[in-house]
């Protein structure tokens, strides 16, 4: 009595024995190194869309930090800007005209809510 | 009916482009800032100083104004000016006069002599020629603290109106005042009803003016146009909290009510 497993094996044993043709093993090559090609290309444009993605922007803001103007200066809009203005030229009549720190501390504490700033102590 | 005019002084009045100035160069060096001469003549230095105390080095900066001249000049809080121009603001008691003269006299160049940091040092610039970018319109019109206020519908109150543009001795107390178009700084003080507060309320109303005066006193800025009249009140919360009234947050100045109204 014979096992499948042997039966198996014998007809194994019965098939003829197939050269493989000379070029097969070039061919498999071929297509190996050209899927690794691909893979290569698709990871390289992978790479610059990211790069694209993450430098442009940076690029495209580059000339507004180079833009003149008021360095030291945090940015304000044009409005609060104006109001600034008005209230230093303000300031700068009361200082004249001899007003009291009591009298100018209003002004003071409108000009530091405008710029966001603490009023400074010697300034009152 | 009070006439405010523009006040000449060594202010403001921002303009032209400038660059920024070496801090430390000899007075010889080639001017390196360009500022602009103000509209009505005089030199805008974009700055507040405290004229009120002079010593031998002269008058303090006090602030500089964003994105002005006195800032494009390098000057900054804090300095002390010793001379414009080599007219010292030491030893003076009109200093404003004399930086005015100074600055009005400048032609194509000015010159500060600083302290800053105990050091010497001298500010430079030119005039650049250009028109002043001012932000005077044209006209005027009329502020008034009177009215019918809204008191019911609005919670509206009067005010008095204290100073406009820094200057506290307003002519006429009708609290009607003529002004020239543009922004104007006004700083009123509150007057709301007594009934509006809780008997407690109108005390601590009472002991915080009598702790802190003027310093209650909150400023409005009206950006009047020409020919409109700006009626101007204090707002108030409802109800008004104690602890509002002692972080003097229970009220804002207002305008309540804008009328075209001719000015001449």
């Amino acid at each position: 009595m014979t096992t499948p497993g042997q039966r198996l094996r014998k007809r194994f044993t019965a098939l003829p024995q197939v050269t493989p043709p000379p070029s097969l093993g070039e061919r498999i090559g071929r297509a190996h190194r050209s899927r690794l090609r691909r893979l290569r290309a698709g990871a390289i444009a992978a790479a610059l869309v990211v790069a694209c993605v993450a430098i442009v922007p940076a690029l495209q803001r580059e000339p507004m930090r180079a833009t003149p103007g008021v360095a030291s200066t945090p940015a304000i809009d044009r409005e609060k800007l104006a109001d600034v203005r008005a209230l230093d030229r303000a300031l700068q009549t009361a200082y004249e005209r001899n007003a009291s720190d009591d009298e100018i501390a209003p002004l003071w504490a409108a000009r530091a809510r405008l710029l966001g700033r603490p009023i400074h102590p010697a300034d009152i | 009916m009070a006439t405010l005019s523009n006040i000449a002084c060594v202010l403001l009045l921002a303009g032209a482009a400038c660059t920024p100035a070496g801090a430390t160069m000899p007075a010889t060096t080639a001017p390196a800032v360009l500022l602009s001469a103000a509209q009505d003549g005089a030199l805008d230095l974009g700055a507040v100083i405290d004229f009120r105390r002079v010593d031998v080095e002269g008058v303090t900066v006090l602030a500089v104004t964003p994105g002005g001249l006195g800032e494009r000049l390098g000057l900054r809080a804090g300095d002390r000016i010793v001379a414009a121009n080599g007219q010292s603001l030491a030893a003076t008691n009109r200093p404003s006069s004399v930086l005015a003269t100074a600055l009005s006299g400048s032609g194509a160049g000015l010159r500060l002599d600083i302290v800053r940091d105990g050091q010497r040092r001298t500010l430079s610039g030119a005039l650049d020629g250009q028109g002043p970018v001012a932000d005077k319109i044209e006209g005027c019109g009329h502020i008034s603290s009177g009215g019918t206020h809204p008191r019911a519908t609005r919670d509206v109150f009067p005010v008095v109106v204290l100073s406009i543009d820094g200057d506290h001795k307003l002519p006429v107390r009708s609290g009607y005042y003529r002004v020239d178009a543009g922004r104007r700084v006004l700083v009123v003080r509150e007057l709301i009803d007594g009934q509006r507060f809780s008997e407690f309320g109108l005390k601590e109303r009472a002991r915080q003016r009598e702790r802190h005066g003027a310093r209650l006193d909150k400023v409005l800025i009206v950006d009047v146009q020409p020919d409109t009249s700006y009626f101007v009140g204090a707002q108030t919360s409802r109800p008004i909290s104690t602890s509002a009234i002692r972080d003097n947050s229970y009220w804002e100045p207002v305008v309540w009510r804008t009328v075209a109204e001719s000015c001449r």
